[in-house]
């Protein structure tokens, strides 16, 4: 038994190393988009105008890093904890509250958020702060990675929801990018911390908030995984529909 | 005033990249994809390139690896501004770039838009 516990200690601990290089690189980007615009700022004299929007995308990149490590922070708390205090929690409602939080970040990369849930659905039981923090993060991250795979006046990113076949709630974040499958997702979990482009598809500084999210996934259900709504590939967390919650 | 073609998969930086480069006196050409990339310096005709080597869906090398075996494009000057840091680099690419002729590495993290410029100053010196 003492044995065991070893081992998975060893292996947390292991995953929270490799979470914490891929988090490191990441937060370099916000650091350096933020240390440029300081530098345009002070080689010129601009007008207000200019200087009003520069803070404000320095606002938006600091928050972004923020974002992150406060989705790290509750990624490693949901591993030292047994089970996280699960309550019933709308996810059409998260959706709408992570579009509202997100929208300002993703109109800096020319994309449009968009919610989608398809029918009405049930609550379920989650950890709401890990939840809004885990899509939080995912879409930043998508909202960034669509936008360096080609360049287009205008980009699409859809946080969606629907009743999967099996009866679970499919809740995600959705674009028109390639090199988003199982497959991938499995490699970048295996090469986290030990390469700089888990993911392929996505640029430096978009993978550690995909990983973080399917920390925080795995913690309550499941971790992510890729899948389809109105046409367009993401990934997403499959949310068991609670029992009792249905007869509330 | 040069002509650069800037590679950069944020966009973000990519913007306040191409203020600072206009601002400097140059006009610029933003990418964020290597193949888009190629056909720019094609088309665009730039004195100078700058890009990053982590880059979306493909990697910046092959596409350094590519301009290199295009006669016109032997000499074209390629500064690198990149996520990877010097030590980094040894590890990704043990054969180093020095057969790639490049002009200059600068690593994000370390390295400011000053650094950069005087960079972009110094190589389009005339001899």
């Amino acid at each position: 038994m003492k044995r065991f516990i070893s081992d998975r200690g060893h292996e947390q601990l292991m995953q929270q190393r490799a979470l914490l290089t891929a988090l490191s690189d990441d937060l370099a980007l916000p650091l350096v988009q933020i240390r440029s615009a300081l530098e345009i700022m002070e080689g010129g004299d601009f007008a207000k105008k200019i200087v009003r929007s520069q803070t404000a995308n320095m606002g938006l990149s600091a928050q972004a890093g923020l974002q992150l490590i406060e989705a790290y922070r509750l990624a490693l708390q949901a591993q030292d904890e047994q089970s996280l205090p699960l309550v019933p929690v709308s996810v059409a409602g998260v959706l709408q509250d992570v579009a509202h939080n997100l929208s300002p970040y993703a109109k800096q990369y020319d994309t449009d958020l968009q919610v989608d849930v398809v029918g009405r659905l049930t609550p379920v039981l989650a950890h709401q702060p890990s939840l809004m923090a885990a899509l939080e993060v995912l879409g930043a991250s998508m909202v960034r990675a669509q936008a360096a795979q080609s360049r287009q006046k205008r980009y699409r990113l859809l946080l969606g929801a629907h009743r999967t076949p099996d009866n679970a709630i499919a809740a995600g974040v959705f674009s028109s990018m390639d090199g988003l499958s199982d497959r991938t997702l499995r490699t970048a979990r295996s090469l986290a911390g030990r390469a700089r482009q888990p993911l392929l598809a996505l640029p430096a500084g978009a993978a550690s908030g995909i990983l973080v999210a399917d920390m925080l996934c795995a913690a309550m259900w499941q971790p992510l995984r890729s899948a389809a709504h109105r046409n367009l590939h993401g990934l997403a967390t499959a949310v068991p529909i609670s029992k009792q919650l249905q007869f509330v | 005033m040069a002509k650069i073609l800037l590679i950069e998969s944020d966009k973000l930086l990519a913007d306040n990249l191409r203020d600072f480069l206009e601002a400097a006196g140059h006009s610029s050409h933003w990418q964020v994809e290597p193949q888009a990339a190629l056909d720019a310096v094609d088309s665009f005709k730039p004195n100078l390139i700058i890009m990053d080597l982590l880059l979306a869906s493909r990697s910046g090398t092959e596409f350094l690896y590519e301009l290199r075996s295009y006669p016109d494009w032997e000499s074209l000057p390629v500064i690198i501004y990149s996520s990877l840091a010097d030590g980094e680099l040894g590890q990704w690419l043990p054969q180093g770039l020095e057969h790639l002729d490049i002009a200059a590495y600068h690593p994000k993290t370390a390295a400011g838009l000053g650094e950069l410029g005087r960079s972009i100053n110094c190589l389009l010196q005339p001899a």
